[in-house]
């Protein structure tokens, strides 16, 4: 398990809490940008564009 | 359907019955199509809206003067939704107090303007960085 803090709100997790979560979802978190943290391993390029491919970013307004 | 305020959240605002909502209020964020949603001013709670497309998402970091910047403005930061499933375009979203109860969330904001198709991965709304940030009163 790792702790993050969260940057976006995601899902029921609040933006500015500090949560504890499976390593693999908070490393997914920190390395999308929702959260603060450390990672629990490395992660390739491959598989950081693996999980960075699938975002999409709605801007409401300027 | 341009965006807009509950009329009968105003009115708790007036009341004062909504308390802090920037404070331990839990505001959570739907995600909704216009085809299955129709802004109606006599919709005054979340039992009104569609079933949820994804988990709605809890706000967080939530300020009423748009940041510091916008006194009057709610502000909160941006709001991801997880593995939004596949389909056709989602193009609005409602702002509500939820007590954990649909029959006595009360209904605040709603918001369009935007669409976009959920290709099944993760979906994060911006809000607006200046005025009226989520809502101006």
């Amino acid at each position: 398990m790792s702790t993050v803090t969260m940057i976006n709100s995601v899902g029921e997790n609040a933006a500015g809490s500090e949560i504890e979560l499976p390593d693999e979802i908070a490393d997914l978190f920190i390395l999308r940008g929702y959260a603060d943290g450390t990672l629990s391993r490395d992660y390739d390029p491959n598989e950081r564009a693996e999980i960075l491919g699938e975002q999409q970013v709605v801007g409401l307004g300027g | 359907m341009a965006s807009a305020h509950y009329n009968l959240a105003l009115q708790e605002f007036w009341k004062g019955t909504l308390g802090d909502i920037t404070g331990a209020t839990t505001i959570k964020v739907r995600l909704m199509r216009s085809s299955a949603y129709t802004f109606a001013q006599a919709h005054q709670f979340a039992s009104s809206l569609p079933a949820a497309i994804a988990t709605d998402v809890t706000l967080g970091t939530k300020t009423a003067n748009g940041a510091g910047a916008d006194p009057g403005c709610f502000d909160a930061a941006d709001a991801t939704f997880t593995a939004v499933p596949s389909g056709a375009a989602i193009d609005c979203l409602a702002v509500f107090k939820d007590t954990g109860t649909p029959a006595t969330s009360n209904l605040l904001f709603y918001i369009d303007g935007f669409t976009v198709t959920p290709n099944g991965g993760d979906i994060t709304i911006q809000w607006q960085n200046s005025t009226p940030w989520i809502a101006k009163l």
